[in-house]
């Protein structure tokens, strides 16, 4: 065994010297892989056959080796794999120009930083609809006509998009609830990505009419939940839960208004203040902040979507970075009782001093509030099981 | 009617006839593909890669090559669905469709010719040699570098004609064997272009070898196949490691006709062992690939 390998590497060496010095000349054949093997693999049973016929005992064969071991097994080691390769060999050859990539817009959205009248204008938000359709209430939004149609001025649309931006933002920050509608085909998939984003809520089927007005009724078996301020459930409130009433959102952020007056007018009538993408022939006094643009383009519709999710997202970094440091941004829920101490029935004036960080302004503003929130209460009363 | 199609590109005569390469034809799409610049682009188009190309050669290599090239790839992507592909992608989509062989030999050549010089070691400076972790690997494989060295150029001076020699790691996890493979004119090393793999001269072949290479309709337990490592779809084969061009413009200028031996050793002196390291896996035998990786995030 020693001697073969020996003699095999030594000779296998020499061979290989031999047979390159032939190779320049005369020998233009070139192996491929398995050729080189089975060449290797040739040499060493011809020597073996050498060795075998001068030595007087045989020389132990030994096995080709061609058994292959199975590749790397599982899948998520073949995507760390593929992941290498991609990082190393995915871009060579050729420089590609930055273009459109439909996916970049979902995934990644722009922030209200990042809004320009280029990426507006790529995403044709200035197509306004034929002249004969407008609402003349958009006057103010519409740059001029062209080709039979009105072209929405992408200064006044980035201008409406930054302040509803900050709208969000600051709702967000406060603790409020956020709903994003998209109610056309395609929106579903912004306005998911939206809410996400801005930890707030999403609706792309039909809204419900009376969801707000009927609430009670039609939202009344929906789970509440009460959650600390670092957004963690804290358990123990579910008796109280059962007798306050259904939630509403505090902002509404709707992508499609010609399709949701029901909507839209429900939250006017129950004060909750709404942002629209307005088209040329959309009402604008439907919503409370209108975003004059084309809400025909889902291009256009992802890019709104993205940027009020961003904005979203900013709002709520600042709410958590807050509550880490104990500074907590909203006003806590009234009546709320911790439940440790729903045994001890404690007065509501040690339970409110225990809720730190109120902003209490001194004008009962905030009574009022609850009463007008708490107007549905009346329709529901807890059942006492003895 | 098939050899004609085969050969005339899209636009082909037009643009020997017009010249009109360089420009835009009216209906098409921007060109998204530019030719990509080296480390110390600059310096290379002044100075050319000291020790292997003059200023000149430099120029005709990669500048003029490449270009040409990319101007190629421009050519059968603009205005298509594929013109936002990269050219790995366009290679590994274009492999196995003869009618797309003129995008595949554009994509292909954009790719080992950007992967050949991005294996220079292009600083004065630094002396290429291999680090301390590749030495027992390719002594392993190979005996000592000395073998590889000589087995690879050995290898590249045969080759009669162009095209590229490529080191390359296997990815069965026993051994992550290295090895040595060539492939003629625009043959592609990728594991999902085997199509156009190319790694034989066919004119070195008659009816009776080329039933060997190709193993078409040969399956079933009948079949005297040697065993082959099992690829998942989508899975990868080999990994490039390293490559030469051994295309006559590449070493023309600088060497001369006869010069093809004195190019392979002077570019052996100038590659960059620390990105043959990085592009392959040397970490240990029966090691999974996803330890010591950080997390993705999603």
């Amino acid at each position: 065994m020693i001697i073969r390998h020996v003699a095999a590497r030594g000779s296998y060496r020499a061979l290989v010297q031999n047979r390159l010095k032939q190779f320049r000349r005369f020998f233009s054949e070139v192996t491929s892989i398995e050729a080189t093997a089975d060449s290797s693999v040739n040499q060493l049973q011809a020597l073996e056959g050498q060795l075998n016929s001068q030595t007087a005992f045989s020389v132990p064969t030994a096995s080709p080796d061609t058994q292959a071991a199975p590749l790397s097994g599982s899948v998520a080691e073949q995507y760390h794999k593929f992941k290498h390769l991609e990082k190393h060999f995915g871009h060579l050859g050729s420089d590609i120009s930055p273009h459109y990539q439909p996916h970049a817009l979902l995934n990644n959205p722009p922030s209200p930083a990042d809004v320009t009248l280029e990426l507006l204008l790529a995403a044709e938000a200035h197509q306004g609809h034929l002249t004969s359709l407008w609402n003349p209430a958009n006057a103010r939004y519409i740059q001029g006509i062209r080709q039979g149609v009105h072209i929405i001025s992408l200064e006044v649309t980035a201008a409406h998009l930054r302040r509803a931006a900050k709208v969000v933002q600051e709702v967000s920050r406060r603790g409020g609830l956020v709903l994003f509608v998209g109610t056309r085909d395609g929106q579903d998939r912004a306005v998911v990505k939206a809410s996400q984003m801005a930890k707030g809520y999403h609706l792309f089927e039909r809204w419900i009419p009376g969801s707000i007005t009927n609430g009670q009724q039609i939202l009344g078996k929906c789970r509440t939940k009460v959650v600390n301020e670092k957004d963690e459930e804290v358990p123990g409130f579910e008796e109280q839960l059962y007798d306050r009433p259904v939630l509403r959102p505090d902002l509404v952020v709707c992508l499609n208004p010609l399709e949701n007056y029901v909507l839209l007018h429900e939250c006017a009538l129950n004060n909750i203040p709404t942002i629209g993408v307005i088209d040329t022939n959309a009402d604008p006094t439907w919503v409370t902040y209108p975003i004059p643009a084309n809400d025909d383009s889902i291009r256009c519709i992802q890019v709104i979507a993205g940027v009020l999710g961003r904005a979203g997202q900013a709002g709520q970094k600042q709410r958590l970075a807050a509550a880490q440091q104990g500074h907590i941004t909203y006003r806590a829920a009234r009546d709320l009782r911790l439940p440790e101490e729903v045994e001890e029935a404690i007065s509501p004036e040690v339970m409110n001093k225990l809720e730190e960080g109120m902003l209490d302004d001194g004008n009962g503003l905030d009574e009022k509030l609850d009463q007008v929130r708490n107007r549905e209460r009346s329709g529901r009363t807890l059942k006492q099981m003895d | 009617m098939i050899i004609r199609s085969l050969v005339r590109r899209p636009g082909a005569v037009q643009c020997l006839v017009q010249r009109c390469r360089a420009t835009p034809s009216p209906f098409s799409a921007r060109n998204l593909h530019s030719k990509p610049t080296l480390d110390r682009h600059a310096e290379l188009l002044q100075n050319g890669i000291p020790g292997l190309f003059t200023p000149k050669g430099f120029n005709i290599a990669y500048e003029q090559y490449h270009q040409h090239i990319v101007d190629g790839l421009n050519e059968a992507t603009s205005g298509t669905e594929w013109e936002n592909q990269e050219p790995k992608a366009l290679v590994v989509e274009w492999a196995r469709n003869p009618m797309t062989a003129y995008g595949f030999n554009m994509a292909s050549m954009a790719f080992n010719n950007h992967f050949f010089f991005k294996g220079i070691n292009t600083d004065p400076n630094t002396v290429s040699a291999p680090p301390t972790d590749l030495l027992p690997e390719i002594n392993k494989h190979f005996t000592s570098l000395e073998t590889l060295k000589e087995t690879f150029l050995a290898t590249a001076d045969a080759m009669f004609g162009p095209g590229f020699v490529w080191l390359v790691q296997q990815d069965d996890t026993a051994t992550r064997k290295l090895s040595i493979l060539t492939t003629y004119l625009a043959g592609s090393p990728l594991a999902g272009a085997h199509w156009r793999r190319q790694s034989h001269d066919l004119n070195h072949h008659n009816a009776d070898s080329y039933q060997g290479l190709n193993p078409v309709g040969s399956f079933g337990s009948a079949a005297r196949q040697e065993p082959k490592l099992k690829k998942p779809l989508g899975g990868v084969d080999v990994v490039p490691l390293l490559c030469v061009n051994t295309w006559e413009h590449v070493w023309l200028q600088d060497y001369g006709i006869g010069g093809k031996r004195d190019y392979l050793e002077a570019w052996w002196d100038r590659i960059d062992w620390n990105k043959v390291r990085d592009n392959g896996d040397f970490r240990g035998a029966n090691v999974p690939f996803s330890q010591g990786v950080r997390k993705f995030a999603f």
